[in-house]
C-alpha cells in the first residue's frame, strides 16, 4: 500500500471517509459507498424501534472485512451523552474507534469545544481511538492531540451545508501543528472542495451529504475520490510557488524579430 | 426478569449490532443474562443506524 491514510497505527489505502446518512435508499448508499473507494463509514446510534417489524440493520448493508465502521455521537449535546453513546457503539460494533461529536449549537452545528476536550480526555483514558470533530481552530486541535486523540477533524463549514472550506488558512495552520492526521470533516460540497482540503495538506476528508444528496449520489462518490487522489498527489509532489508576474515558458533567447 | 428475557419479550432477535444501558451503564452482552431489571429501571436498546 503506498502512501497509506495511518489513524493509530491502522492503515487504509483511502483518504476518503464517508458518512451513511440522508442516503434516498440503502441500495444508493451501498453502491456510493462501492464507487467512492473508502475503507471507513461513519455510522450513528440509535434507539431501537422495538415496534418495527423488520429488523434489517445497516450494518447487513455494510461488507465489515472491506470497511471499518466509525461510530459517531452526533446529536450528543454533553459530554456524558457522548461517553455513554461511545460505550454503547464499543459494544454493539465492536470498534473502539470513535467520532466524537459534541454539538454547541443546533443551528451551525458547531461543536462545544470545551464539552468535546473533557469527553475525549475520559475517552482516551478508557482507551478509545478518538477522532473528535471539531472547530477549524488550531489552539482547540492542538488540546485534543495533548490528550491522546488519533486524529483531529477541524470542520471546513457547517454539517450539510456545502459551503467548502471557508478558512483554509485556519485548517493549514492545523496541518502546519499537527503531528496527528487532520482530517477535514463537514463542508465539501463539490470534488474542487475535496482537492482543496487534500491540496492543503489533510490527511483526508470526510463527507456525508454532499455525496448523499447529490442528483447522482453515485457518480459523484466516483468525484470525490478522484479528488480526493488528486489533491493527495498535488500535494505530495510540492506546488509551485505563487508569483505575481509572469514567467515565460518558451526560451527566450532566438527570438525571432522582425 | 433478566435482561436478555426482555430482548426476547421486545423480539429483539439480533443482539449482533445491539447494545444495551441499564440506568445509564452499559451492560456487556455476557452479563446481559444475569443481569435483573426492576420496576423504574430505565433501559435503552440501541443499534447502528445511517449517519455522518
Amino acid at each position: 500500500m503506498s502512501d497509506p491514510l495511518i489513524i493509530d497505527g491502522r492503515k487504509f489505502s483511502s483518504r476518503l471517509i464517508l458518512g451513511t446518512g440522508k442516503y434516498r435508499s440503502l441500495e444508493t448508499m451501498t453502491k456510493a459507498i462501492e464507487s467512492s473507494g473508502t475503507q471507513i463509514v461513519t455510522v450513528a446510534m440509535r434507539r431501537l424501534n422495538i415496534s418495527q417489524k423488520s429488523r434489517k440493520s445497516i450494518i447487513d448493508h455494510i461488507d465489515r472485512k472491506k470497511i471499518t465502521l466509525l461510530p459517531n455521537t452526533a446529536g450528543c449535546h454533553t459530554a456524558k451523552e457522548a461517553i455513554l453513546t461511545s460505550e454503547l457503539a464499543r459494544e454493539a460494533l465492536g470498534t473502539d474507534m470513535i467520532k466524537l461529536e459534541v454539538i454547541g449549537d443546533d443551528r451551525t452545528l458547531y461543536p462545544d469545544n470545551q464539552a468535546l476536550l473533557e469527553a475525549a480526555k475520559e475517552l482516551t483514558r478508557r482507551r478509545f481511538v478518538v477522532l473528535p470533530y471539531t472547530s477549524d481552530d488550531l489552539v482547540i486541535c492542538r488540546k485534543l492531540e495533548e490528550v491522546g486523540c488519533a486524529a483531529v477533524m477541524p470542520l471546513g463549514a457547517p454539517i450539510g451545508s456545502g459551503l467548502g472550506i471557508r478558512n483554509p488558512i485556519n485548517i493549514q495552520l492545523i496541518i502546519n501543528s499537527a503531528k496527528i492526521p487532520v482530517i477535514v470533516d463537514a463542508g465539501v460540497g463539490t470534488a474542487s472542495d475535496a482537492t482543496q482540503a487534500m491540496e492543503l495538506g489533510a490527511a483526508g476528508v470526510l463527507m456525508n451529504t454532499g455525496i448523499a444528496r447529490a442528483k447522482d449520489p453515485v457518480r459523484m462518490a466516483s468525484a470525490m475520490k478522484m479528488a480526493v487522489e488528486s489533491g493527495r498527489l498535488a500535494h505530495v509532489s510540492g506546488r509551485i510557488p505563487v508569483k505575481f508576474y509572469g514567467s515565460a515558458s518558451s526560451p527566450v533567447e532566438g527570438l525571432i524579430k522582425a | 426478569m433478566t435482561l436478555q428475557k426482555l430482548l426476547i419479550e421486545l423480539n429483539v432477535k439480533h443482539p449482533k449490532g445491539v447494545a444495551v444501558a441499564l440506568n445509564g451503564k452499559v451492560v456487556p452482552k455476557a452479563k446481559l443474562d444475569s443481569t435483573t431489571i426492576q420496576q423504574n429501571d430505565s433501559v435503552d436498546i440501541v443499534h447502528a443506524v445511517g449517519g455522518g
